[in-house]
């Protein structure tokens, strides 16, 4: 019953969290930073656009115990009770 | 390519699904103006040239899934950039959940201010993606390796013990060694080098290793659990209560903050009302069995039978016992 829990990806970077009042420049020293503006309007109106032009071209179906995806040239079924791999 | 879809994560496309010359400009726009911003924050190591791993667009849809969200997790690559597509003022809950941030005075939650605004950090760093309420919340993640750089050949290690953790835990704890001397404040290959000793029947260097992990990442819930079962297994049993307590209170707070229920706090659980039982404790073991039921309900998908049997068998023995007292 007791059972030891392995990550699925690993963490690396463990720092403390510096005061908020030390300007912050190196990732390092934060958990986050914040980038305004990093991408312009018109590239996120077209990839937004291209993202769902790609899933409306997508198809799912489904039986008893599965689904089955079809995006463009991928194909895939995922379990209804599990999670599981798209090729 | 491989993608790891659950039914609760919201669909994804990658950038090479998208059409040729929109995906060609994002490229572009990459290179010449994200990877100046990220070289200046990584400026110790900057000799190492960036180069993108990986490009998505996923878009959570409250009114198609219901609470869309990503489960706490750590990614493969060096930085994660989180590039907002949708106003923040478009949806209610979302965010990015940090638990290293639990402590902090603006709380554990990131939002974009604006739109295009994006968030910076290290891709290992433990992160979800909070719960949509309601609306639509699309994000850019751009997925960028520091190639050769001591810290990605420390997670190649990792990935590489991980692997190899159950049939040669030796090999395992040689190769988490060398991840851990590129990256000695590395909290996970401490833990995992903490369950390869357990393997391996060292449970003082289990100890001290999985000591080390809680230390520098205090906030990480599975540390803690993972710390209880260690001091059970060297016979501190109050210590280990202690543990499985605190890493159950790290699991609430979690879900306070719209985390995906996690299995793992089941675990704990069981962990705790086991021990608990032991002392002839049965109404406090039943009170977290029952918990745990509910978290089951929550998070049907990622509970094993074996896990529902074991919750289901705790708390009709305690009941019986509670009747025979």
């Amino acid at each position: 019953m007791r059972s030891l829990i392995l990550p699925l990806f690993l963490l690396v970077f463990t720092r403390p969290v510096q005061p908020l009042s030390i300007p912050i420049t190196q990732l390092s020293d934060a958990v986050y930073l914040r980038f305004p503006d990093l991408l312009p309007r018109h590239l996120i109106d077209s990839t937004l656009s291209a993202a769902d032009e790609f899933h409306n071209k997508g198809s799912m179906t489904s039986d008893e115990l599965t689904y089955t995806l079809q995006f463009g040239q991928k194909e895939g079924e995922i379990a209804k009770e599990a999670s599981c791999i798209m090729q | 390519m491989l993608l790891c879809y659950k039914l609760t994560t919201p669909p994804t496309a990658h950038i090479e699904d998208l059409e040729a010359t929109i995906a060609s400009e994002l490229s572009q726009h990459i290179e010449s103006h994200v990877f100046p911003k990220i070289l200046s924050c990584l400026a110790p190591s900057s000799s190492y040239p960036l180069q993108v791993k990986d490009t998505i667009v996923i878009k959570y849809d409250a009114s198609s899934v219901e609470s869309p969200g990503q489960p706490l997790h750590a990614d493969k690559s060096t930085v994660s950039v989180n590039i907002a597509l949708t106003n923040p003022d478009e949806f209610l809950g979302g965010g990015t959940f940090f638990p290293d941030l639990l402590s902090s005075e603006m709380g554990p939650v990131v939002k974009p201010a604006a739109l295009g605004d994006g968030i910076v950090h290290f891709s290992s760093r433990r992160h979800a993606g909070v719960s949509l309420k309601s609306g639509v919340r699309a994000i850019l993640v751009i997925f960028i390796d520091q190639v050769k750089s001591p810290s990605l050949q420390a997670l190649d290690l990792q990935a590489k013990a991980s692997r190899a953790r159950s049939s040669d835990p030796s090999f395992a704890i040689d190769l988490l060694s060398r991840s851990i001397y590129l990256q000695p404040s590395g909290a996970a290959a401490l833990h995992l080098r903490s369950t390869c000793h357990i393997l391996m029947g060292s449970v003082s260097s289990a100890l001290s290793d999985c000591r080390s992990a809680a230390s520098l990442s205090p906030h990480d819930a599975r540390y803690r659990n993972d710390l209880g079962v260690v001091l059970q297994a060297s016979g501190d049993e109050a210590g280990a209560r202690e543990a499985w307590r605190e890493s159950i209170r790290l699991f609430d707070e979690y879900s306070k903050f719209g985390c995906i229920p996690s299995v793992e706090a089941i675990n704990a659980r069981l962990n705790l009302a086991v021990s608990i039982s032991y002392l002839d404790d049965y109404k406090g073991a039943a009170k977290i069995m029952k918990k745990a039921k509910e978290l089951i309900s929550e998070s049907p998908l990622d509970v094993t039978d074996k896990m529902k049997g074991d919750v289901n068998s705790l708390l009709a023995f305690c009941v019986k016992k509670m009747a025979n007292e």
